[in-house]
Order: structure tokens, then C-alpha cells, then sequence
């Protein structure tokens, strides 16, 4: 059971990130929009073949400035991917820019090896 | 939205993914998508912030006139775009809103930024738009002479 680091227990609305699914020959590329979010608060885990993100963006409203309208809730993103293709697990690679994530998954390439055949 | 709100983890046939596409493509190309933005206010300024994520300072443009205020730009394309496309959700085209704000503001001196993929953007009210106290003249002031 994780306790949350920031100590208040609020429970936030869990809200899927829209993303993207690009693959070319050598690799899986997903790319999911988290506005607001932090480098530091992006949880990513592979566990099998799921694919885990989780993070959590600051929405709080400017300090001083009163809201004229709707604002956004506060919410944390959270999505899990099947991943239908082998990954090279050593081939993850994830950037964030700009609130845009952009993960890139290195199929795991088939090891393919000439056997000798002997003339018995 | 082109695609339902219940986005299924698991990919699209590649078929169905072309097909989709196609038809965001095409939408793309039609009504700009109205991205939702917040608004915040002080005595004498707005704060507007909407989430643009991606997008970079070239790609979006703000209208100031008076007390209206027109964002637009566009997302950018991908350079995945050559690439298979196994599933597609984020927004692609244009986008524009125009909002009414409660006071004029002064063009001059707005401020945006971009971070986090957030469109902030401090927009000061404009001195002809600020309330003026109005002295009150009474009977001794007048025959100061003033």
C-alpha cells in the first residue's frame, strides 16, 4: 500500500492521457500528451508485457488570482498499454518535452543463427 | 471528439488505424478544434492558461483587441507521422478560440509563456479601463480655490 509522499490523502480523479501508437521495423514509439506535468512526476514500469504510466500534474490554480469560469480538476493521469510486440527491455528510452512523453520501445530483435548441419 | 471517450489500451487493427486516421486527417482539415481554457482574474490583470502540450512559441498566435482575445496556432506534425500508425488519439490541426474578457486589457504588456506543455498568458487591464475614484467636491474644498 503506497502512502502518499505529499501527505495529504486527497483521492484524485484518474484520468487517461491521450497517446499515440507509431511502429516502424525497429521499434514501438508512444506518445502521450501530460500537460502540467513535471519531469519528476512521471512513473513509468514495464512489467511483463504492460506497459504502467502514471503521473500526476500540478493544476492549482495561480496563487492570488481568483477563477472566472471553469477550471481544471484536480486529476492524475494514469494508463497501462498491452504490449503486443517482444521488447528489448534494455531498449527503453523516455523523454519529456514540452508535456508531451515520448517513449520509445526497441523491438527485441529475433536472434537468428546459421546452424551447422554434419554429414553423418 | 473524433474518437468515444472509453479509449481502449489495445491497439487497432492497422486497418482500422489507416481508417481512423483518414477521418482525422479530414476532420483536421475542417472546423478548428476549441481547446478549453481557464481563466483567472486580479483587480487589474487576467491570467488565461490552457494546455497546448507540444506545441512550441511558433505555433500558436494571440489577438489582443480592446477586451477580446483570439488564440490560434496548430499542432505540430509528427515526425512519426511516415511510421505506422497503431493507434491515434492526441488532437492534430488547428485550433482557435476567442474569448470575451471581463475588461480591456492593455496589448502592450501581455506576457505568455510556455511550460509543461501550459499556455500561460498574464494579460495587464489597460489604464482607460481601470476605475478612476471620482473626488467629491464639497463646499470647503471649492472655495480653496482649487
Amino acid at each position: 500500500m503506497n502512502s502518499n509522499d505529499q501527505g495529504a490523502s486527497e483521492r484524485v480523479r484518474s484520468v487517461r492521457p491521450r497517446t499515440d501508437v507509431f511502429e516502424t521495423d525497429q521499434a514501438l514509439v508512444l506518445v502521450a500528451d501530460l500537460p502540467g506535468v513535471d519531469e519528476g512526476a512521471v512513473e513509468l514500469t514495464l512489467t511483463d508485457d504492460v506497459l504502467g504510466l502514471r503521473a500526476r500534474p500540478n493544476t492549482a490554480a495561480p496563487e492570488g488570482w481568483r477563477a472566472l469560469g471553469p477550471t481544471v480538476e484536480a486529476h492524475e493521469f494514469e494508463r497501462r498499454f498491452q504490449l503486443a510486440t517482444e521488447i528489448d527491455r534494455d531498449g527503453i528510452e523516455a523523454e519529456l518535452r514540452d508535456g508531451r512523453l515520448r517513449v520509445t520501445l526497441k523491438k527485441r530483435q529475433p536472434r537468428s543463427s546459421t546452424i551447422a548441419v554434419r554429414a553423418s | 471528439m473524433p474518437f468515444s471517450t472509453v479509449i481502449h489500451p489495445r491497439y487497432l487493427t492497422p486497418f482500422q488505424a489507416l481508417r481512423s486516421l483518414q477521418a482525422e486527417f479530414e476532420r483536421a482539415f475542417d472546423a478548428p478544434h476549441a481547446v478549453p481554457i481557464e481563466l483567472f482574474a486580479k483587480d487589474d490583470a487576467l491570467l488565461l492558461r490552457t494546455a497546448l502540450p507540444g506545441v512550441r512559441a511558433e505555433d500558436v498566435h494571440l489577438e489582443v483587441e480592446g477586451d477580446r482575445l483570439t488564440l490560434s496556432g496548430a499542432w505540430p506534425a509528427e515526425p512519426d507521422e511516415g511510421a505506422g500508425a497503431q493507434h491515434v488519439e492526441r488532437p492534430r490541426g488547428r485550433f482557435r478560440r476567442t474569448l470575451q474578457l471581463p475588461f480591456e486589457v492593455d496589448a502592450t504588456r501581455v506576457q505568455a509563456r510556455l511550460e509543461r506543455g501550459l499556455l500561460v498568458v498574464q494579460l495587464p487591464r489597460s489604464e482607460a479601463s481601470k476605475p478612476v475614484a471620482i473626488p467629491i467636491r464639497t463646499e470647503t474644498t471649492q472655495n480653496k480655490g482649487n
